[in-house]
């Protein structure tokens, strides 16, 4: 008995130590636009969950890849599948502030065609047009959670206010829901512990078709301009942004899909399952890098804005070395330049093939009545 | 989240937005007509006993403001539920206290004030003090108010009624449009539960901040353009009838005359602006601009409406805030570029009526209605 107790308090100790015990989980709230099933919204989704010292106080879902409702669907069924319905998913905004997809099609007569505009995609391969508040049968099943009954611009601003400067952001589509969080309660970014966001676009080297004319419009700056615009003059402590010039650098490669397939877990059958090998890892890398910093080698610190004017170069991304910014209230960004491509990869692997930590079943929660987290922290 | 059946609503579909235009544009095939409160059951209300109206007063008084807040608790029609400040005329750190002033001096403090929006949704704020005074009320002093606002935003507070009672509920717009807008974004739902939206705010015949834009659109016209846009049926009450109703020495003398406390705290705001009017040399003395809006609220056939496609520009060097108004199709940008494809700049064929727009208004009838009403006698 004795020596089944020392055994216990030695690897109590441990796992506190891996922990960092003492030091509480990190709180972020992850703000996406978050399509699937998998690819690169739902796995950054997932690089957060499955990081054992991150506690993520909810997935605020705003439209962008795809329409909100069908994201819902989408982040509800993988949380049912990965055992963590605990995480309530909380709607945000369905259309952004004044841009709009009628606005886009009148834009396009004179400017040409847009490559890629996610949930307002007419004809796209692989894509078929929906309304806004439909949601298609999904690929992975239909959830049977509910989403919070809160909107995710007044559950960001409380749960800043319940836990003050101890939560991080972490904003990987367009920037409506911290827009209108803002708009709520102007003390809302000073109360975050910080601000990452993917998003931005300055001069990418890639031979992508997206980018190759156009480099400084970036799908999340260009979808809601005038959120860009508000976020990106917003007093953060600290914001860091994962540009489309560093996300090009990754890749989603076969091999680590490969390795992640072999675990057999329903987060690595998951992910390899519905994996778009080949692609950029957008989310997956500014979410890996807030879990490990030292994945970034190389930052700078930058000055952005995004383009309001409605004309050619509508929701572009500014930026600008200190110095030559017109300084009417755009902050410095913390811009992301260089990475260990090799240390990202394996962080990801490892965090894909892992334990889900606090995960409430092993395996599909499917035979579980619906709504077991849904709205956990909501009033 | 009932619409009522006489209501066509466009779909977002059919909604237009041109920002390659420099404008935002929405439609909707409002109602026509008007309808008198006072002699007739309103829909959307049950039909026995007083049909009381369900209103939001979204507001930053403001010397009209005040009045129109006033003129509103002193109107036995309406079941004001909320009240929601917002930053204009000056900032929310005056209009929040402002309005739980109005409110006690009313003693109608069972109405909840929600904090609402201290700046527009993404411009810096302008303020209107040189009209309403450091204060917004002209000067006049009133005790600091004792009453708290809500713990809810305006935003939040505005989709707790309206989803209450779907359908049911109005809201009477009298500032900036950035709680309103607000509360369409974070809530989605909202759009098709509002009943009707009376704003005071845009003009067809030029601005009063600039040549092209009237005060409150001028303040957040990316808000009035997601107003006009949200398909919700729109009254617009603009600067083409407000400026024509000027408060005068004898409409102070009569709320000088009432014996409530309405009428006197009316009475030390009107004296005052009327000073102040004189003071600074004004052209014309001060437009009831809000409370005719309230009045349009009561009886639309205080003013003669005619159908308009609203469109705001969002986009002008000059003319940001301007309320574009269109009366007959085709609807048609800018000309277009020499290297457009396109010759013609129509972005629609068919005209898609978006607001009904006050171009004319009975004087008599306001001021009789709105000062009768203050100073207890009406």
């Amino acid at each position: 008995m004795q020596r089944f107790r020392s055994v216990f308090v030695i690897s109590w100790m441990l796992a506190a130590s891996l922990l960092g015990w003492g030091q509480a989980k990190r709180k972020v709230i992850i703000d996406q636009d978050a399509m699937g099933p998998g690819g690169t919204d739902q796995d950054a989704i997932l690089v957060l969950i499955q990081s054992p010292d991150v506690d993520p106080l909810g997935i605020t879902v705003v439209t962008g890849d795809g329409w909100r409702d069908e994201e819902v669907a989408h982040t509800l069924r993988m949380l049912e599948i990965i055992g963590r319905t605990d995480i309530p998913v909380v709607p945000g905004a369905v259309f952004p502030l004044v841009n709009s997809k009628e606005g886009i099609e009148q834009w396009e007569k004179r400017y040409g065609k847009i490559p890629y505009m996610g949930a307002w995609f007419v004809d796209y391969a692989g894509w078929k047009y929906h309304d806004p508040f439909i949601v298609p049968p999904l690929k992975e099943g239909s959830p049977t959670t509910k989403p919070a009954n809160e909107d995710a611009a007044h559950f960001m601003v409380r749960m800043v206010h319940k836990y003050p400067h101890q939560v991080t952001i972490y904003a990987a589509g367009p920037l409506t829901d911290l827009a209108l969080a803002m708009g709520l309660d102007p003390q809302f970014p000073a109360l975050t512990k910080d601000l990452v966001v993917m998003g931005g676009s300055m001069n990418p080297s890639t031979t992508d078709p997206e980018y190759l004319h156009s480099p400084q419009r970036e799908f999340n700056f260009w979808f809601d301009p005038e959120a860009t615009h508000k976020v990106l003059h917003g007093a953060w402590p600290k914001m860091t942004c994962t540009t489309v010039d560093i996300s090009v650098k990754t890749s989603v490669t076969r091999a680590m899909i490969d390795e992640i397939a072999r675990a057999r877990t329903p987060v690595a059958q998951y992910v390899s399952k519905y994996a778009y090998t080949g692609g950029f890892m957008w989310d997956e890398l500014a979410a890996a890098a807030w879990v490990d910093p030292g994945i970034i080698t190389k930052e700078e610190m930058i000055y952005m804005d995004a383009d309001v004017d409605h004309g050619a170069g509508y929701g572009n991304t500014l930026s600008w070395v200190p110095g030559t910014n017109p300084g009417l209230g755009e902050q410095l960004v913390h811009v992301q330049r260089d990475l260990d491509t090799q240390r990202l990869y394996r962080l990801f692997v490892r965090l894909m093939t892992g334990p889900t930590p606090d995960a409430r079943t092993t395996g599909d929660s499917r035979s579980q009545t619906g709504g077991s987290g849904a709205g956990r922290r909501s009033r | 989240m009932t619409s009522k059946p006489d209501r066509p609503r466009l779909s977002r579909r059919q909604f237009v937005a041109t920002s390659a235009l420099g404008a935002a544009f929405g439609g909707l095939s409002g109602r026509v007509g008007s309808m008198d409160p006072f002699s007739q059951a309103v829909p959307g209300t049950p039909a026995s006993g007083a049909a009381l109206r369900r209103v939001i007063i979204d507001t930053d008084p403001g010397v009209d403001d005040a009045f129109a807040l006033l003129f509103a608790m002193r109107s036995p029609e309406l079941k004001i539920e909320a009240i929601t400040p917002v930053a204009g005329n000056v900032p929310l750190s005056l209009t929040l206290p402002n309005a739980l002033r109005m409110v006690e001096i009313a003693g109608r403090t069972d109405i909840p004030v929600a904090r609402g929006a201290s700046a527009p949704l993404m411009r810096k704020l302008v303020t209107a003090t040189y009209a309403h005074g450091e204060n917004g009320l002209a000067g006049v002093v009133f005790p600091e108010p004792t009453t708290k606002p809500v713990e809810q935003s305006a935003a939040e507070l505005i989709y707790q009624v309206a989803s209450r009672h779907p359908g049911e509920v109005s809201i009477i717009a009298i500032g900036p449009l950035t709680n309103v807008a607000t509360a369409l974004r974070a809530y989605p739902p909202l759009e098709k539960m509002i009943a009707e939206i009376v704003l005071m705010g845009g003009s067809l015949s030029g601005g009063n901040v600039t040549p092209a834009a009237e005060f409150n659109l001028y303040v957040d016209p990316e808000a009035a353009s997601i107003v006009f846009g949200s398909g919700i049926p729109l009254t617009m009450v603009g600067l083409d009838v407000t400026r024509k109703a000027i408060l005068t020495e004898a409409h102070v003398k009569t709320l000088e005359g009432g014996s409530n406390a309405v009428s006197r705290a009316a009475a030390r705001i009107g004296r005052a602006i009327l000073e102040q009017a004189r003071r600074a040399g004004w052209t014309s003395g001060p437009a009831m601009h809000d409370p005719l809006a309230v009045a349009t609220f009561l009886d639309k056939s205080v003013v003669q409406l005619e159908n308009y496609f609203v469109a705001v520009e969002t986009a002008g060097q000059f003319t940001s805030g301007e309320t574009v108004g269109y009366r007959r199709a085709p609807l048609r940008g800018s000309a277009p570029p020499s290297n457009a494809s396109e010759s013609s700049a129509v972005f629609s064929e068919t005209f898609m009526p978006n607001a009904n727009v006050a171009v004319d208004l009975s004087v008599q009838r306001f001021f009789g209605s709105f000062i009768s009403r203050l100073a207890g006698t009406g």
